[in-house]
């Protein structure tokens, strides 16, 4: 499935949880904002917003990673468009 | 089984998620001092300083308690609790039976000696309404009236200084020891503090034994050992928190400076647990009790004990850190950064920066990065790879 990952670089605070939580989806940038990467990967350079192609466990994981972002800085889209997180 | 949890924090809000996700049927009850339902803490500088609306601060809406069949008694103070007969007793003089006890209390504030109308305390959401409404009142006053000062010089004190930096109020910092977080820091991470302060115009006044708020209706300063009393319409109180003794004593609880846990975060009860900044907890990486208060150790932990809880025993090993900064310059605080217990060593030091790391027993077991962050995400690997070089 795809998700749609977003970066909310004005709220980051760079507490880096969701780095610590979900590494191959997040990395801290030197202005200590969280960045979105592939897989490990920042394919075309950095970005604060991408498309990742995951596995449901993957999903979980990226899911969880924007759970313990405690500035809500991270939002989750499905391929529909649809939020899945923040949830309200 | 019955659950009951004190504290609806994140650490006790985390759990009761996790132990729904794992049991159907069980009943969950949370007792809860706040009126208000589990909001971030982290997001009140940011609604104070109108980056985000109130509302935005919550991270469950009242249904979703109800939707997941989780009892929270708002406002609600535990009096007892008996861990023979397994219950504790709320101010209403309800009993609350218990199969199993979380304890995620959180931290109790150190308070100012005294605290008239415009000492300002960053705990609770109330605490981030009672500064957003004294902002404008001083805003409102005369430009000789708007002066600040900070009591204490740790995190909150950060806090406010950039509060009071945006709303261009003149601020002093008057802290007891000799700088910021004075006896975590190497004097090299003190100085590069300092300077930073000192550039943006924030006075620091170091070894002051005493910080006393004066004023009638309201405070008007705050008088010093010395008896000098430096003029303040805002003062700003960020001195720590402790552990509320009393209750867990009572109930044989063993508690040092946080209630003592195993790396499971069992207390030395049967059947009562603990979570989050209330914890001291035995930290299998750190090699120490470990009693910490940041966000992230208290969700991690309490997803971690609501599995143990249920009995899927789970050792919490997370290295965690937290980060904020000094009018724009960046601090990162990474596992252990007690000197008492680690030798400091510094990585880098510059002018503006300084990279301290903290090593015990030849390991690695903390850091603390100011200003330069580029070896953040190597360090914190060093910690949980137990190294002893980077």
């Amino acid at each position: 499935m795809k998700l749609r990952i977003v970066v909310d670089p004005d709220l980051c605070i760079g507490a880096a949880s969701c780095v610590t939580i979900a590494p191959e989806t997040f990395q801290m940038n030197m202005e200590n904002k969280a960045e979105v990467i592939d897989h490990g990967i920042a394919d075309g350079g950095p970005s604060y917003e991408r498309v990742l192609e995951v596995s449901e466990e993957e999903k979980d994981t990226i899911i969880l990673g924007a759970q313990s972002c405690p500035t809500l800085a991270i939002t989750i889209f499905d391929e529909a468009g649809m939020q899945l997180y923040p949830m309200i | 089984m019955q659950y009951v949890i004190i504290g609806g924090g994140i650490a006790g809000t985390m759990a009761a998620e996790e132990l729904r996700k794992a049991e159907a049927t069980a009943e969950i009850t949370i007792v809860d001092e706040e009126a208000h339902a589990c909001y971030s803490r982290v997001l009140l500088p940011h609604y104070i300083n109108g980056k985000v609306p109130r509302e935005k601060v919550f991270l469950r809406a009242e249904k979703w308690y109800a939707e997941q069949r989780i009892e929270r008694l708002a406002g609600t103070i535990v009096t007892s609790i008996d861990t023979k007969n397994n219950f504790v007793t709320i101010h209403s003089g309800r009993e609350l039976p218990y199969d199993k006890l979380l304890l995620a209390t959180g931290g109790q504030l150190n308070l100012a000696q005294t605290d008239p109308k415009g000492v300002c305390y960053l705990q609770t959401l109330d605490d981030a309404d009672g500064i957003v409404a004294r902002l404008a009142e001083v805003k409102r006053r005369p430009v000789e009236q708007q002066q600040a000062v900070i009591i204490g010089g740790g995190f909150i004190c950060l806090e406010f200084i950039n509060i009071f930096a945006l709303h261009s109020l003149p601020t002093t910092v008057v802290v007891r020891g000799d700088g910021f977080w004075s006896r975590l820091l190497s004097s090299r991470a003190k100085t590069v503090l300092a300077k930073q302060a000192a550039s943006k115009g924030v006075t620091i006044l170091t070894g002051q034994a005493e910080a006393l708020p004066v004023g009638e209706a309201e405070v008007n300063g705050v008088q010093l050992a010395d008896g000098t009393v430096l003029p303040a319409t805002m003062v700003g109180v960020g001195l720590g928190t402790h552990a509320d003794k009393s209750l867990f004593v009572e109930a044989g609880v063993d508690i040092k400076s946080g209630i003592l846990a195993n790396s499971y975060l069992e207390t030395n009860l049967p059947n009562v647990y603990t979570a989050g900044d209330a914890a001291e907890f035995s930290h299998p990486l750190l090699g120490r009790q470990m009693h910490i208060g940041n966000w992230l150790n208290a969700q991690m932990q309490g997803k971690a004990v609501a599995k143990t809880m249920v009995g899927e025993r789970t050792e919490f090993s997370l290295v965690s850190s937290y980060s904020t900064n000094l009018l724009g310059m960046h601090i990162v605080f990474i596992g252990d950064t007690n000197p008492e217990f680690a030798e400091v060593r510094s990585h880098k030091a510059t002018e503006t920066s300084c990279v301290d790391v903290y090593v015990r027993n030849d390991k690695i077991v903390g850091a603390v990065l100011i200003g330069d962050l580029v070896d953040r995400a190597n360090i914190t690997k060093a910690i949980q790879e137990q190294r002893s070089t980077l």
